[in-house]
């Protein structure tokens, strides 16, 4: 080869080299973004900064305990769309937020990591720790009767010394177990807020409230309430998330917070009374069908009596020492009393077993001039004897339970 | 040592009864009677008996006769303390019970019954029911377990010829009456009988004054 070819055949292959090494050094140009660390953060601060492409911060956090808490990044300047990644002490994600992030986390070393999820700019930074009794909602009571109307109120607690310039409250529930209704917003932001209710409808709602002419929330205390009424037995849930600002533009979200409601059939109680005659003490007792015991009452000394019980069927039986039990069928009506015959126990059953024989007067005749047991004191004059007899003899062979209509 | 043994046997075999003897029910009830052939209006005694080895502080049973042949007049027990209690009577069933208020022993008679020779039959005395009675923890008569009804049955032969006039020999105890039941308001009946005759005789007394009075005042008119 003559040294002419030989040039030209270096220069060319020079010039090709020199192409793909200039190919090769703009793809190990690809930008790796440089990660920027800040300042260690306190609670409750405004933090600033900036990110884009090539950039991107972390800010550390230290945790001496467990932390609820909420990350919330408000774009300044620019087309950032911030994305907030929460790393552990290795730099290890556990979760991210677009524009807001809620976490709890146990006590360590923690960084928040901003960057841009899409352009770049100056953001706005602030962390805040949040008290889960921030918000709260209560009820008079979560175990309705069917038709039951109660009324929920809304609280704010904890409000900070600066206030809170407005809230929003959405909230989430099931409509075919209940039926909200009838807002009514409290003066906690002042006379006269600036108010806007979105439904209720499908089964949510959203309460917006702020401050008028510079009023804020300064102190703790309801914010609204609104009317619940029970449609249909089952367990409903009212769940609602909370957003609080304290006029500077960042909207903070406060942990959601929840009740359940049990809906039950309506159980309305009815009365029944009565009248038993027996020398002895008389106990009237009132029986499911399954044959539970429902309620019992001793009766008065006149043999009168009162039962209140839901309404429904039973079998009521009364009862007293030494005498056949009686026994008839109740219907209880929901807030009415219904009133048995008055009944007569008959005497001389005093083994209890249902039938008045032999034995019953036996036990008499083993226990004369006693007073035990009681149940063969027939007539409870504090002597076992002849007039005891007497009345047995008078219901002999009779059986129990006697009928009582 | 031959002797020995010959002795050991006839010891195990002098024992082997009483053995069997303790195997038996201890506790049972049955019927009798020492004569069982009368005459009509001859008073017919049947015996309860009883053996038990349970101190027992009651007893009753219920003998089932025939109304047209025999009238139940009363029974006693011999036992020490041991009362009748009366009780209403059912045609055709005598139907006694007896208690004490302290164990007694009941080994031989509980009670004799006795009734009266109607009219010429054939004729069963028959113990339905019976049972010896203890008195449980409560203070309740219970009937004493396992107790056996041994004779139940007695046939009696009464002849239509009438006996001769019979005082009802006396019971061993006091008589418990088996006659028929008196109403338990029977004194009230009376009452209320003796305020009606009253009523009426009164009011009959008054209505002839009243016309009494009245005929004497036109007697008095008549010029």
């Amino acid at each position: 080869m003559k040294p002419k070819y030989l040039l030209q055949t270096i220069v060319l292959l020079a010039v090709l080299f020199s192409m793909v090494g200039n190919a090769q050094s703009v793809q190990a140009q690809d930008p790796t973004p440089e990660i920027v660390t800040r300042e260690f953060t306190f609670w409750d601060g405004f933090f600033y900064g900036y990110v884009d492409s090539t950039r991107y911060e972390k800010w550390p956090i230290v945790f001496t305990e467990t932390n609820d808490f909420s990350v919330t990044v408000i774009p300044t300047s620019g087309d950032l769309v911030p994305l907030i990644l929460l790393l552990d002490q290795n730099e290890v994600e556990i979760t991210r937020g677009t524009g807001v992030l809620t976490s709890t986390q146990p006590a360590g070393i923690y960084f928040i990591q901003i960057q841009p999820e899409s352009g770049g700019g100056s953001y706005e930074l602030m962390i805040r720790r949040v008290d889960r009794d921030d918000f709260s909602m209560e009820v008079p009571s979560d175990n309705l009767n069917l038709g039951d109307v109660i009324t929920v109120t809304m609280y704010l607690n904890n409000v900070p010394p600066e206030g809170y310039a407005s809230a929003e409250f959405a909230c989430t529930y099931p409509p075919t177990l209940i039926e909200v209704s009838n807002f009514v917003i409290t003066d906690l932001f002042g006379i006269d807020p600036a108010t806007a209710i979105f439904g209720p409808q499908g089964g949510s709602f959203i309460v917006a409230i702020a401050g008028s002419n510079g009023q804020r929330a300064t102190t703790s205390g309801p914010v609204f309430t609104f009317d619940v009424e029970a449609l249909q037995v089952g367990q409903a849930t009212i769940e609602c998330g909370i957003r609080v600002s304290t006029g500077d533009g960042i909207l903070i979200d406060l942990p959601p917070v929840s009740v359940t409601l049990t809906i039950s059939e309506v159980i309305v109680d009815g009365t029944l009374a009565g009248q038993v005659l027996a020398a002895k003490p008389v106990t009237v007792s009132l029986y499911y069908p399954d044959t539970t015991l429902a309620t019992s009452v001793q009766a008065d000394v006149d043999g009168t009596f009162s039962l209140t019980a839901p309404a429904g069927s039973y079998t009521v039986v009364a009862t007293a020492s030494g005498f056949l039990n009686a026994e008839g069928p109740a219907v209880i009506t929901a807030g009415e009393t219904t009133t048995k015959t008055t009944v007569n126990l008959i005497a001389g059953d005093i083994d209890g077993n249902g039938v008045i024989d032999q034995y019953d007067a036996m036990t008499i005749g083993m226990s004369y001039n006693t007073a035990a047991p009681d149940a063969a004191d027939l007539n409870a004059d504090g002597t076992i004897n002849v007039l005891d007899l007497e009345i047995l003899a008078a219901n002999y062979r009779a059986t129990g339970p006697q009928d009582w209509q | 040592m031959k002797q020995t043994a010959i002795l050991f046997f006839a010891f195990l075999f002098i024992l082997s009864p009483a053995t069997n003897v303790g195997a038996q029910s201890a506790e049972s009830i049955w019927l009798e009677a020492s004569t069982l052939a009368y005459k009509t209006g001859e008073t017919v005694i049947a015996t309860v008996k009883a053996i038990s080895a349970t101190p027992i502080q009651g007893f009753t049973f219920q003998i089932r006769y025939d109304p047209s042949c025999l009238q139940p007049i009363n029974a006693a027990s011999p036992i020490q303390g041991m009362n009748g209690l009366y009780l209403p009577q059912t045609e055709g069933l005598v139907d006694a019970s007896f208690a004490s208020t302290t164990p007694q022993t009941a080994n031989g008679v509980l009670a004799e019954v006795h009734f009266l020779a109607l009219a010429g039959c054939q004729t069963n005395l028959t113990l339905e029911s019976a049972g010896l009675a203890i008195r449980d923890a409560s203070g309740f008569a219970a009937p004493l377990p396992g107790v056996a009804i041994d004779e139940k049955n007695i046939v009696l032969d009464i002849d239509n010829a009438a006996g001769e006039s019979q005082v009802n020999p006396p019971l061993l105890g006091t008589p418990l009456s088996l006659g028929p039941t008196p109403s338990p308001t029977g004194s009230s009946n009376w009452g209320t009988s003796l305020l009606i005759v009253l009523v009426v005789v009164g009011g009959t007394v008054g209505v002839m004054f009243v016309f009494y009075k009245i005929w004497q005042s036109r007697s008095a008119n008549i010029p």
